[in-house]
């Protein structure tokens, strides 16, 4: 007799579109189809940030349990053959950002006409009153009213109204302009704000098609993760002033890189354009082990070092010279020490590589004799308890 | 007196001799698209031909492949430069049968018309050069006179003469003008009289008929398996035309003949490119009946079609169609294709690979003058240097095309 095999708990899972997919307890729709590769077209659902389910562009039609009648709404559509109006039946849809799955549950997204229909409905209404900025606006290229309007809508607008007029280039703070005609208000960057900046400095006023974002009165927007906000608005809406009318993001490519601002170590990407070799910005790589989403101001700027205050040439006594010239004028200096290693003191920095002390140790030992050796390295700094760390020196990261 | 050579024996007069080399091209003006042959000579009579292309190369597949697919018709301009509407329209049509979609029917019957005004543009020129090259410079000035009708109804229309770029994916750059129709009809008949006028000139001489009538003379079967297609083709009385043997657009709705020569000889190829220009008049008489006047050009989906430009300036909508075309291009589904049609030379062959992107991953040409210049070198090899002249001018190749 053997003992029955120990049975794993079974797996629930939903079905998308036919297609069968895991979940966990307390997994919405999209989060489940997120983890399985799918994406589900959002604008207001962050990964990193809360629940607030007001973009509507997430909706999928949920089918009923069997034996249940779906939930259904009355409404009115236009019969163009009898040229009116005639009462019908669709169902209620469901933002797939805030429901979440319950095993077996039935979904239909790119395979139902009704989402098919409310996603271009959404995305009409998003761009009722948009302006025509594309041409200047730094998010053209990456854009998701761009991309969805291509995949969901296709159509044009049925407005002929003068669209609605908001305040443009607002400076937020050092860091960020606003626009507020492009907003789409899915909060998203008060949710960065006061969930992963801990200092809910900004926020909506008014509704419906006036709503725009606005700082905390007496406040600038200035904590250390203004970025993120840009980083997530999902429209040209938030810009970085440090890379806005810089570069036009179809002509950068992305290299990944580890930010070098302190010991955390964040995971980014490095965008620069191949054509002059120049980095124009860094970006959050997820890693959900050491940055999640997220990246600190500090470090969204550190792109710069690679090609700003660096020194490109060689100094002799303060002044430019060439390498051969600094290369002789060191081993005319350096020489004879060995006699006298009192003379010469040497200095390794914790900012360089393994490799490059130890190619310093090895020929200050073998070569000049020096047997006083001194290690430098940026001083400590202002850390919190989100992702700064004290620890200056990226080497140092765990 | 008496003679010098009085005590020299009979075989010391002979000189010893060795096959004289010779260089016609690449700079030579009847070696027009920059070929090169090499020739070994036994007195006047070839012995060898080395024909050498590629002095024009511009890699051209390889910059098809770094912009959008839009991106091409300028350089599919390039190709056949004397008939550029033709490759325009050859390329558009490949793309859409990757993407399955097919165009209205009045672009159909559009893309018709302009591809066979271009198509006697290219036999116009073929013809004309050729005897020019014989030394009849006047019916070249004929053949040219003719070309002005078809390039002024060019202009007009696509805002150039030579190099119109103005094929698209899903339609055209721009609808027919008003004025379109009754420029073609007043414009043929004028060009038909010059056509005859031209033939009067060159058909009762001697001379051009002589270097002409059994000259470059080539089978049915070596032209097959040299991959001919096109007039050099049907010249030796195959009658494969893509356009009745494959109709697209709407070629199986034309009445037209498919002429065919016999000797397979210079003077056949002259005769069939001067009656296909007669044929082309036909389709385009039955394409001015047929052609609806009115109804849209491009298919309707903004993933491939620009916006009017007015939407572009002053709607949201119509700048993000405009700016996702012209950034990213347009998407073309994954896969690979093979679409030919009947260009000036035979049959243009474009073989395209997609990744998916807005980017073509493969573009590969088959331009129909590559194979037949590929067989030059058969026909000239026993013939006698002036013979090369007008052979080489009726395998009519265009540099760009042969461009490899
Ligand atoms: S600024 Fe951007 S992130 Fe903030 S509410 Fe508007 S669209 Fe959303
Ligand atoms: S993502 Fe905005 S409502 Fe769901």
């Amino acid at each position: 007799m053997s003992n029955p095999a120990p049975t794993a708990p079974p797996k629930m899972t939903i079905k998308l579109d036919g297609r069968e997919i895991p979940f966990e307890k307390g997994d919405t729709i999209i989060r489940a189809a997120h983890k399985a590769g799918i994406d589900i077209p959002h604008y207001c659902w962050h990964p990193g940030l809360s629940v607030a389910a007001n973009c509507r562009m997430c909706l999928v039609e949920v089918l009923p349990p069997p034996g249940r009648p779906a939930m259904q709404l009355d409404i009115l559509r236009w019969d163009p053959a009898k040229k009116e109006y005639v009462p019908q039946k669709k169902p209620k849809l469901l933002p797939a950002c805030q429901q979440e799955c319950t095993p077996g549950m039935e979904i239909l997204s790119e395979s139902s006409a009704h989402v098919d229909e409310a996603r271009g409905a959404v995305q009409e209404l998003l761009l009722l009153n948009h302006p025509v900025d594309c041409p200047i606006c730094d998010q053209a290229g990456e854009c998701r009213l761009q991309d969805y309007w291509l995949e969901h809508s296709r159509k044009s607008k049925r407005m002929h109204e003068e669209p609605i007029h908001k305040p443009k280039g607002q400076v937020f703070g050092p860091t960020i302009v606003y626009d507020a005609e492009r907003c789409i208000v899915c909060t998203r960057c008060v949710r960065v704000s006061a969930e992963i900046a801990k200092d809910p400095v900004l926020s909506i006023r008014e509704r419906g098609n006036l709503g725009e974002v606005v700082v905390a009165p007496g406040r600038e927007l200035d904590h250390d993760y203004t970025l993120m906000t840009e980083h997530v608005c999902p429209v040209g809406a938030l810009t970085s002033a440090d890379f806005r009318f810089k570069a036009r993001v179809w002509f950068l490519r992305s290299a990944r890189t580890i930010c070098q601002g302190c010991a955390t170590g964040c995971n980014a990407f490095l965008d620069y354009d191949p054509r002059n070799n120049t980095p124009y910005r860094h970006r959050p790589r997820d890693n959900q082990e050491v940055n999640k989403y997220w990246m600190c101001d500090e470090g969204m700027l550190s792109y710069k070092n690679a090609t700003e205050k660096r020194q490109t040439s060689a100094l002799v006594g303060g002044d430019d010279a060439t390498l051969a010239e600094a290369l002789s004028a060191a081993k005319e200096q350096l020489q004879g020490l060995r006699d006298d290693p009192e003379r010469v003191a040497v200095i390794l920095s914790a900012e360089h590589s393994v490799e490059d002390n130890f190619a310093m140790l090895t020929l200050a030992r073998t070569y000049v004799g020096a047997t006083d050796f001194f290690v430098s390295g940026k001083p400590l700094g202002r850390g919190d308890a989100i992702l700064m760390a004290e620890d200056k020196i990226q080497i140092r990261a765990a | 007196m008496e003679p010098l050579d009085e005590e020299l024996e009979e075989s010391a007069l002979e000189l010893p001799s060795e096959p004289m080399q010779l260089n016609m091209g690449p700079a030579h003006p009847a070696m027009h698209g920059t070929v090169r042959i090499v020739l070994e000579l036994s007195g006047e009579t070839i012995t060898k031909a080395d024909v050498q292309i590629g002095y024009l190369h511009r890699g051209f597949e390889k910059m098809c492949e770094r912009g959008t697919w839009t991106q091409c018709f300028p350089y599919v301009d390039r190709l056949n430069y004397v008939s550029p509407m033709l490759n325009n329209v050859g390329f558009a049509l490949a793309v859409e049968k990757m993407l399955g979609v097919t165009v209205p029917e009045r672009c159909q019957y559009y893309r018709v018309a302009l591809g066979e005004l271009a198509r006697i543009c290219d036999h116009l020129v073929c013809n004309g050069a050729m005897a020019m090259e014989l030394g009849a410079f006047t019916p070249f000035l004929y053949c040219a006179r003719a070309r002005e009708i078809i390039w002024d109804i060019f202009e007009e229309e696509t805002g150039a003469r030579v190099t119109h770029s103005f094929g698209r994916v899903g339609g055209m750059a721009r609808p027919p003008t008003a004025m379109f129709k009754d420029m073609v009809r007043s414009g043929l008949p004028r060009l038909l009289f010059m056509v005859g006028e031209t033939e009067k000139l060159l058909l009762k001489n001697r001379i051009f008929l002589d270097r002409l009538e059994g000259v470059g003379r080539v089978s049915k079967e070596t032209a097959f398996a040299l991959g001919w297609t096109g007039p050099t083709l049907r010249s030796t009385g195959a009658a494969y035309d893509v356009r009745r043997a494959h109709p697209y657009l709407v070629y199986d709705r034309m009445e037209f003949d498919v002429p065919v020569g016999s000797a397979g000889d210079n003077y056949d190829r002259f005769m069939c490119r001067q009656e296909e220009i007669r044929q082309s008049v036909r389709i385009l008489e039955q394409v001015l009946d047929q052609m609806p006047d009115s109804g849209p050009v491009n298919i309707d989906d903004p993933r491939i079609v620009l916006p009017p430009k007015e939407e572009v300036y002053t709607t949201i909508e119509g700048t993000i169609q405009h700016f996702k075309i012209v950034m990213e291009g347009v998407k073309v589904p994954a896969g690979e294709c093979y679409s030919y049609t009947e260009a000036g030379n035979g049959e243009l062959g474009f073989y395209l690979v997609s990744d998916g992107s807005g980017t073509p991953y493969r573009v590969r040409i088959r331009p129909p003058c590559f194979a037949a210049v590929a067989g030059l070198q058969q026909l000239i090899e026993g013939a006698m240097i002036p013979d090369v002249i007008p052979t080489f001018g009726s395998m009519n190749m265009i540099g760009g095309e042969c461009d490899h």
